[in-house]
């Protein structure tokens, strides 16, 4: 086991540098430096002023040698400076990664609360008009954007029921409740409902349909007409020899699912002027503000590899027969 | 990006036609330092004096002095990328720096130069030296005195190289600044610089802190200290900037009114304001709706399509004001067949522009046909209008051997508005036999794509206060000339309005470039735009200036009920 996780860590490691060394590349390749962004409109810029920026800025080398200074200040643990706000990224994305995070968690745990019983029901219960309701929002939750969830809920619950705010997060949920601040983690689930709600949908929709799946399989199953034999209660029968059989695939796949929770809070962040990373990359990316993209790439690679991971791990727990070596 | 500027021009042609270049791609900004603009404003939606329920959020708070109080909180579109006046040239980054710094002078609509930290000025016989006497009693919010050695500080840090200020040109050829006595400082010009007011009637040259500038370094533009009715306070992870009252601020450039249109003689009255980010449009405007925000400012923040469903609200006023600039195309000259006044003239004919108000911008402007806008005082009526007339400009491309038309490359900053203006460009020319090919890029590509390569034409704009804009955008040679001309006549008559120190006649010189550029037409006229401001009705006395900004200190909160 510790093996197993040690050779993962070390295949996250190359994972990570290509990564890096391939956005930063990327980025590069887009026209224009930041300079260029920065003086657009200002004409009365001469080259010679343009040129004492760039060397302020650290943008005088050709791109490799860019990409090298980089990468030698990653590995003393620098993520370089902002080239737009001056500061430095570490701080930047640091203030900004818990917002996203926070945002991911509570997508997942919609999706979740929603999926868990309305995919075992519909499975238990096949054809039965909940089981055809059930399917009906699973089509809805795929179709839908995000986006538009995320501006229907906010003209419904801000603008005509005024009973959630529309956008922001003044107050973090989980510092809030590590300092026992309840009112502020209140205004903070008041805050966060709206955007995990348009966040975790489509998910929900998604999962509802893989339990569902998985369910019908592990109840067709010799050991689960077996423990009904023995005269088990149907609910007993239900959680303990299908639900938990059932959710090793399921697991897996919620797994994968957080990379599309982290490019999905993306979006949903500039829908819901959410303080979190998404919204300062795609700032980032318009500015060009290299170190700033690179270092949410390499925070975003970092969060996706650990939790799969995590996942990983998570088998074995869930899964006596499984042996990670 | 090419540069155009050859070495065989003054420094002080070059200055004087620089500075008239900013503010034309897309969110700088410059003030005017002509005379006789007159710009009308265009009031919509509900009294303003009328006070109506109070948002849920508003912030209590007591009130010191005659203030009412209150807390003003504003949503727009984009964040500021710094608050450092000499670091930034975006609207984003001024529309809040104006609230934190006083400048030397104001500039109005109409060309006058009032007050602001200098109480007076006078020029020397030669007019290259210009002595300011400042106000008393004034200190940055830090404690710092403003004085003339501030003001040598502030003027030293912009044009200092090192610094690399995107704004530092607009300061035109200004040799030094020299200390008089700590209330006198003297401006000394190498050449004499009409448009002089300009950096300095905007945030661009005001007068900063030395030791904040000494203190934060680099990071000045993070921590900002002015001298400004309102002071910094935070600069949150989600972009959101608050300041908060100066409470030593009791004095107010006499451009600036109260609510009954007398000039103001007060500090800022609220206790905070806060300007937050919120990037989607539909949310921004629902904020506005269920009372989280007070108002909705900064160029672009209020979405046009918007606009007539919040004018219906009782509780949300419009103000509007015509935006001072227009929307056109470059038609590019040096491509057959545009080089064909004929085939440029239907292109004009040919583009329905009352349709192209309707669909592109919700009817939120008029059609262009200056290319001076109707705003400006200069602006002459009687230009060619080019009115929709497709028998004309089918007549006119048989005339010019194209009825069987051409491809025309095309183009377009990448912005829904722009798109969708240039799809009903794209099917009007289509009946002309004028295949449309779009290109459409970030605004820093257009600019670098219209320069260097050889685009059929290009879509543009531009926000400025004074007509001399058209030195930096028809000129030949000019920077953003994408008709790429040869015109001497025009440019002559160009360079004369600049030094004419007579206002009718440069009116007169105006008129002429006006009728030139149309009989021509070297561009295809599109639209003129407004700006707008969406606010709560319990936010009393609105306005907006000739560039879009509006300016806090003049703005109330009515107290709730």
């Amino acid at each position: 086991m510790l093996s197993y996780t040690l050779r993962r860590i070390a295949h996250a490691a190359v994972v990570l540098v290509l990564v890096v060394l391939v956005a930063s590349l990327l980025l590069r390749l887009i026209p224009g430096d930041p300079v260029d962004v920065i003086s657009a409109g200002n004409p009365g810029i001469t080259e010679e002023d343009k040129d004492i920026m760039r060397e302020q800025l650290g943008l005088d080398g050709p791109a490799h040698s860019q990409v090298w200074h980089y990468v030698q200040g990653l590995v003393k643990g620098d993520l370089g400076t902002s080239l737009q706000f001056r500061l430095p990224v570490s701080d930047i994305v640091g203030e900004r990664l818990p917002a996203t995070i926070e945002l991911a968690v509570a997508g997942l745990a919609v999706a979740v609360l929603i999926a868990i019983p309305a995919g075992i029901y519909s499975a238990v219960r096949q054809g039965s008009i909940a089981d055809h309701a059930a399917s009906t929002m699973v089509l809805i939750g795929f179709s839908i954007p995000s986006f538009l969830v995320g501006v229907m809920l906010i003209y419904l619950f801000s603008t005509t029921l005024h009973v959630l705010p529309s956008s922001g997060l003044p107050t973090s949920l989980f510092p809030a409740l590590l300092d026992g601040d309840w009112a502020g983690a209140g205004d903070a689930l008041r805050h966060l409902a709206l955007p995990a709600f348009a966040l975790g949908l489509s998910l929900a929709a998604w999962s509802t349909r893989m339990i569902r799946q998985s369910m019908i399989a592990a109840l067709s199953e010799d050991y689960v007409k077996f423990a009904r034999a023995k005269g088990l209660s149907t609910w007993s029968v239900v959680i303990r020899h299908g639900f938990k059989n059932a959710l090793i695939p399921v697991t897996t796949l919620l797994g994968l699912q957080m990379g599309y929770l982290l490019s999905g809070a993306f979006i949903i962040e500039n829908v819901f002027a959410w303080p979190g990373l998404g919204r300062s990359t795609v700032q980032a990316i318009l500015f060009r503000d290299y170190p700033v993209v690179q270092g949410v790439v390499l925070v975003t690679a970092v969060t996706f590899l650990v939790f799969n991971l995590l996942i990983d791990l998570l088998y074995a727990a869930l899964d006596p027969r499984i042996r990670l070596a | 990006m090419q540069k155009h500027t050859t070495s065989s021009q003054t420094d002080w042609e070059r200055a004087a036609r620089d500075y008239a270049r900013d503010a034309v791609s897309r969110r700088t900004f410059l003030g005017l330092a002509g005379a006789g603009a007159v710009v009308g404003l265009v009031g919509c939606g509900s009294d303003s004096t009328e006070s109506t329920e109070s948002s849920p959020t508003t912030a209590g708070g007591e009130s010191p002095s005659e203030a009412t109080g209150g807390a003003l909180i504003v949503a727009r579109g984009q964040s500021s990328d710094s608050l450092d006046p000499h670091k930034s040239g975006l609207l984003v980054a001024h529309e809040v720096m104006w609230q934190i710094f006083d400048s030397l002078v104001y500039l109005d609509a109409d060309g006058i130069v009032y007050p602001g930290l200098a109480t007076s000025w006078e020029f020397s016989e030669d007019n290259k030296t210009l002595t300011f006497s400042l106000r008393e009693n004034v200190s940055f919010h830090d404690g710092t005195p403003f004085d003339a050695e501030a003001v040598k500080f502030t003027m030293d840090r912009w044009l200092d190289p090192e610094t690399a200020s995107p704004t530092s040109y607009m300061a035109g050829p200004l040799s030094s600044v020299t200390v008089v006595d700590p209330l006198t400082v003297e401006f000394q010009y190498e050449e004499t610089f009409v448009p002089i007011f300009v950096g300095l009637g905007y945030s661009y040259g005001a007068p900063i802190s030395p030791a904040a500038v000494e203190e934060h370094g680099d990071l000045f533009g993070r921590n900002p200290v002015g001298t400004g009715p309102y002071k910094f306070e935070d600069w949150g992870v989600d972009e959101t900037i608050t300041l908060s009252r100066n409470a030593e601020h009791d004095w107010a450039t006499p451009m600036y009114l109260d609510a009954s249109g007398n000039a103001l003689d007060t500090g800022g009255s609220l206790d905070s304001v806060e300007f937050r980010v919120i990037p989607q449009p539909a949310t921004r405007v629902s904020a506005l709706r269920a009372g989280e925000v007070d108002m909705i400012a900064g160029t672009g923040s209020v979405p046009d399509n918007q606009v007539s469903t919040l004018q219906d609200l009782d509780d949300i006023q419009i103000i509007q004001r015509a935006a001072s600039g227009t929307y056109y195309a470059y038609l590019n000259t040096t491509v057959a067949p545009l080089d064909d006044v004929r085939v440029r003239q239907a292109i004009n004919y040919a583009v329905d522009k009352e349709t192209l108000v309707k669909l592109a911008i919700s009817g939120q402007g008029k059609p262009a046909d200056s290319l001076v806008g109707s705003a400006f005082g200069a602006y002459d009526g009687s230009v060619e209008k080019y009115e929709f007339d497709l028998d004309k400009a089918k007549a006119l491309m048989e005339e010019a051997g194209q009825s069987e038309g051409f491809d025309l490359d095309f183009l377009v900053i990448n912005d829904a508005q722009f798109e969708s203006a240039i799809q009903v460009v794209q099917e009007n020319l289509a009946k002309i036999n004028i295949n449309v090919k779009v290109e459409a890029l970030p605004v820093g590509q257009v600019i670098e794509a219209a320069g260097s390569g050889d685009p059929g034409a290009t879509f543009f704009y531009y926000t400025f206060s004074d007509p001399d804009i058209l030195t930096s955008l028809i000129r030949s040679g000019a920077g953003f000339n994408y008709s790429k001309q040869d015109d001497p006549e025009l440019d002559e008559l160009l360079d004369a309005q600049r030094v004419e120190f007579d206002a009718d006649k440069r009116t007169e010189m105006l008129h002429q470039i006006q009728q030139r550029i149309a009989d021509q037409a070297y561009c295809l006229m599109l639209w003129e735009g407004l700006g707008t401001v969406a606010a709560r009705s319990d936010i009393e006395n609105i306005r907006i200036d000739m560039v879009g900004f509006v300016h806090i200190q003049e703005i109330n909160k009515v107290a709730s009920s």
